[in-house]
């Protein structure tokens, strides 16, 4: 019987560059010149697995086997424990400029750490519980502080954030939302993220994440974004961005020509053969000269060149020269159609907090403003005011640009949020301001450095009506709080002080002193001074 | 106003009197307040009984009933003296069982089915013809079917000792009740053409494994993982085609593979097959070119048309046998079961485990002792107290009730469990320790600063003093 068994169950390792039916593997690098000589580029790496569900419930977690092939089994076990159906995880730096570089490839690219997942409720567990699994397992896994996305940053919006693909039906999610402005990426996280891609960085598109270039860039962020398609099944796209500087790297030439030598220090010298597609588009600018080796494969009608690299063997390395050999800065056209200011004026305690929406179409539009802040901030909603183009505007139905659509005190530690609805007339600038307190915290609650002041997630401000950009987020702020001395000599002095002057000063006064009472009797003189004293 | 002068200086001093008295008022009744906000919640752990347990001996029954056809009647007794005098000279091996040999199967079993065996000495059928006796194991029973020339009373002895007590091997991974299993495809490097892209493994799992696995759930749970896509074993340091042992201790690199996933704090045994990009790839010291990695898993070499192994599987399942400590039957015996495993092994298994548990657990809770003692301002909460308590209470359900195997083992890990817990308390750490030596040293080593300095001062105010002359 065994004899049979095993003739039945022959080796059964396939040998093929092949494709796998249940799970698939493709990637991508967009390049875009940018107008102020700088040059954009996202490397996309995406996993499909098919035919899996995401919820489980624990102890089905450990009855099941599990099998992967392409897809990171460590990010693939986290999902499945913690029942996630949607995650979106980025770790950005620097603050992208809206205004010179256009519309991000992905929208996610807050300062910072930012994530929104949404978690399956039920199964004799809490979603918070999940939650604080999933963010401890991913900071685990990403070697980023994803751990201190605790209840304290953890908000659900109920407007922002909705599904980017569909949720398993008949379970119940829930969507929870994090900011940790304060967090950097850097090399420790970019070591695990090249971990989970099936070819590692030897061979493919992810050849050409250097560090020593990626980190150097002007703006650069990682993302981590899971959705599960009802028919396709789940989809993982690791994403990489970068906003590189080729007049920079050119040092005293101040030319913008760039190639993947130059601005990633790297070539393609192989591709991954476990990909099914693999691309490099570059958007071809449309008003200057320009040279573009080697020879374009094919391009794509709204002006994009694609090299594709299954059916390249030589090494590829992409080069864009332009006419003019120096780069000449010139004043930035700004054709974003929707851009937004954000201020935090005042002290330590008090301040206004002011958010300025700029419409530059012809048209009314409705976006979402979501403002999360921590514990400590308070909004005071009645003062909230709107101007437009300065002048002041009454909050009776007619007059009203805004409208709350939903907002949670800052109870029990956990953080503001604020939703609210603003109706932005055309081509008008309508400017909302709103008092905030600032509240003492306790001294154990102050970061490291205290004097510093605590970093404050950005604003996010979704489009209501599908057209233009899909968030746009506004830089971090600096709160500035009052922060009590932390030097310990400071606190020693101040301690023994207080309790020399209090204990020792008082009774030291009623041991060497004596109060009586002194009757003064029918004597005029005496009377009179009291008057006089008095008086 | 004579008599206002006396009363002020009456007054004066009773007011003085009063507030010197309240004053050590107050500091006597502070002292109890001081006490209890800054002492260290220090709860008495059970000392006399932890020292108790490491003089006990553990002594799990086993009875062993032998029956012999007529014609080998003689060699009963024989065997009933040899083994007293051979499991007392060999006290370290056999210490831990309190084995009951009775001479008769009929008598009605003493101890209870579980931890009963049956040997029966018979004459040999036909096919026990070259001299060699015919050994077969059914449940927790042995045929021994004795040839022509006789056998000795010591082999019996001998044969009993291997099934009873088998050997330890050397790569048994450390006891957890639940294992992950991670399988993994892993080619040197992927891009080059012909590397390995798929493994029908689910049906490998379910032919090889899956019975294995279900018949040793009583010992630990199991969780399966697999990655087997086309992956690079990204730099690996080995070039060559003839690995040597030295070359087996760096060959995994573990911190470049990601080879299971961290959801959990479970054991994981990692099992390999790793394709290389040229073939004919050998390990010098096996034929099969797999090796065992002691404690972590197995890897298994696999250059492609290769004939010599019959499915990674059937190695990796006997390597999954080692990592656990599965003990093998000696080769001469024939098991007649359905199952995988005969209760002989299964049974040894779980004592051994039992008593392996029964040691950790005492060792842990000396460790704890120590610490505490030694560590004077180490605080002990109450969870602590519960969990040695535990540990405690399951040690001497093992100690005192006559358990069968699989609730001595469950017994045992539990109260491994509780007790490594209470070592790993982290409310144990509340504090940095530092050990009286230190703080002396660096109190000395300040003075020495002190005295170092006063002295350069000295030496450079004479220095000035001669230069002014």
């Amino acid at each position: 019987m065994l004899v049979l068994t095993i003739l039945a169950l022959q080796l059964a390792v396939a040998f093929a560059a092949g494709e796998n039916d249940s799970e698939q593997f493709s990637e991508n690098l967009r390049l875009r010149p940018l107008q102020d000589g700088r040059l954009s580029s996202t490397f996309e790496f995406v996993t499909i697995l098919r035919t899996r569900t995401t919820v489980e419930s624990e102890s089905a977690f450990h009855e099941q086997a599990q099998h992967y092939t392409l897809f990171p089994l460590a990010l693939g076990q986290l999902l499945r424990r913690y029942a996630v159906s949607e995650l979106h995880l980025t770790l950005n730096s620097g603050k992208w400029n809206y205004e010179s570089w256009g519309d991000p490839d992905y929208p996610s690219v807050a300062s910072g750490a930012e994530m929104w997942a949404w978690i399956a409720a039920g199964g004799g567990e809490s979603v918070d519980q999940r939650w604080k699994g999933l963010t401890n397992g991913l900071s685990g896994l990403l070697c980023a502080s994803m751990g201190s996305l605790d209840k304290k940053r953890t908000t659900s919006p109920s407007i922002a954030f909705r599904p980017e693909g569909d949720l398993p039906s008949g379970k119940s999610h829930q969507l929870l939302y994090a900011t940790l402005p304060s967090e950097n990426v850097c090399t420790e996280n970019l070591t695990p993220f090249i971990k989970m891609l099936p070819c590692k960085a030897k061979s493919g598109i992810a050849m050409l994440l250097n560090p020593h270039r990626l980190f150097d860039a002007d703006w650069h962020g990682m993302g981590v974004h899971v959705r599960w398609l009802a028919q396709e099944g789940i989809e993982l796209r690791l994403t990489f961005g970068a906003v590189l500087n080729p007049v920079r790297l050119s040092l005293n030439a101040m030319s913008r020509d760039w190639s993947f030598r130059s601005v990633f220090d790297r070539t393609i010298s192989r591709p991954c053969p476990i990909a099914t597609s693999s691309s490099i588009y570059v958007k071809l600018p449309y008003a200057d000269p320009y040279s573009l080796t080697p020879d374009i494969s094919r391009t794509a009608p709204e002006g994009v060149a694609i090299y594709d690299l299954r059916d390249r063997l030589e090494e590829l390395d992409v080069k864009m020269r332009w006419r003019d050999p120096v780069f000449h800065f010139r004043p930035i056209e700004n054709k974003q159609p929707l851009s937004v200011r954000r201020l935090l004026l005042g002290g330590q305690t008090r301040a206004d907090l002011s958010i300025q929406l700029m419409n530059k179409e012809n048209v009314t539009r409705q976006v979402l403003w979501l403002e999360t802040m921590p514990w400590f901030i308070y909004f005071y909603l009645h003062t909230l005011t709107a101007t437009i183009d300065g002048n002041r505007m009454g909050k009776a139905p007619p007059h009203s640009l805004t409208r709350i659509a939903s907002y949670a005190p800052p109870t029990d530690h956990k953080p503001t949020l604020l939703e609210c609805i603003v109706t932005i007339p055309p081509l008008s600038t309508v400017q909302l301001t709103v008092a905030v307190e600032k509240a003492s915290i306790a001294y154990t609650e102050h970061p490291p450095d205290a004097s510093r002041g605590w970093d404050l997630p950005p604003a996010v401000i979704q489009p209501l009506d599908h057209h233009g950009p899909r968030r746009i987020y506004t830089s971090t702020l600096l709160g500035d709080l009052p922060t009590p001395d932390f030097s310990m000599p400071y606190n020693v002095i101040i301690m023994t002080c207080t309790l020399v002057a209090l204990f020792f000063g008082s009774i030291f006064n009623i041991l060497t002193r004596s109060f009586i009472w002194v009757e003064v009797e029918g004597d005029d003189d005496a009377q009179d001074l009291v008057k006089q004293k008095t008086e | 106003m004579p008599s206002d002068g006396e009363d002020i200086a009456v007054a004066q001093i009773s007011s003085r009197r009063l507030i010197l008295r309240s004053y050590w008022i107050v500091v006597l009744f502070a002292l109890p307040l001081w006490w209890s906000t800054t002492s260290i919640e220090r709860l008495s752990l059970p000392a006399t009984r932890v020292r108790s347990q490491q003089n006990r001996q553990l002594r799990l029954p086993i009875e062993i009933a032998l029956d012999s056809c007529p014609s080998h009647a003689a060699l009963v007794p024989q065997i009933l003296s040899e083994f007293t005098s051979w499991t007392n000279s060999h006290n370290d091996r056999w210490g831990h069982l309190d084995v009951h040999l009775v001479n008769n199967s009929d008598t009605s079993p003493y101890l209870g089915t579980a931890s009963r065996y049956n040997v029966k000495l018979g004459c040999c059928r036909s096919t026990c013809a070259n001299g060699h006796p015919e050994i077969t194991l059914s449940d927790r029973n042995m045929q021994l079917g004795i040839p022509k020339e006789g056998i000795r009373a010591s082999y019996v002895v001998r044969t009993l000792e291997d099934l009873l007590i088998p050997p330890v091997p050397s790569v048994q991974a450390q006891f957890s009740p639940r294992y992950r299993l991670a399988f993994s495809l892993l080619n040197e490097d992927a891009a080059v053409g012909g590397a390995a892209s798929a493994w029908a493994i689910e049906d490998a799992i379910d032919g090889y494994l899956t019975p294995t696995l279900t018949e040793l759930s009583i010992v630990h749970n199991f969780t399966i993982e697999t990655v087997t896509g086309p992956r690079t074993a990204a730099d690996s340091e080995w070039k060559g085609y003839e690995l040597d042992q030295d070359e087996l201790k760096t060959f995994i690199n573990s911190a470049e593979w990601t080879l299971a996933s961290s959801v959990n704090n479970d054991i994981v045994l990692h099992f390999i097959l790793f394709v290389p990009t040229h073939s004919g790839v050998r390990w010098t010291r096996s034929s099969t070119n797999a090796f065992i990695i002691p404690q972590w898993g197995g890897v298994v070499i696999y250059n492609p048309p290769d004939s010599r192994i019959s499915h990674p599987f059937a190695i990796f399942r006997s390597q999954l046998h080692s990592l656990l400590g599965v003990p093998s039957v000696p080769p001469n015996i024939t098991v007649k079961t359905d199952s995988v495993l005969s209760a002989w092994q299964l049974d040894a298994l779980l004592r051994r485990r039992g008593v392996e548990n029964t040691k950790g657990t005492i060792e842990a809770l000396n460790s704890i002792m120590k610490l505490v003692d030694r560590i004077s301002n180490m605080p002990v909460r109450a969870d602590v107290r519960g969990d040695v308590l535990g540990a405690l209470d399951a040690l001497d359900d093992v100690h005192t009730h006559r358990l069968s195997p699989a609730s001595l083992l469950s017994r045992s890990s539990e109260a491994l469990t509780l007790s490594s817990r209470a070592f790993f308390n982290p409310g144990m750490l509340a504090m940095l320790y530092f050990p009286v030596e230190h703080k002396y040293a660096i109190r000395a080593w300040r003075q020495e600063r002190r005295k170092k300095s006063g002295g350069d001062t000295k030496r450079d105010s004479g220095e000035e003093v001669s230069k002014d002359d």
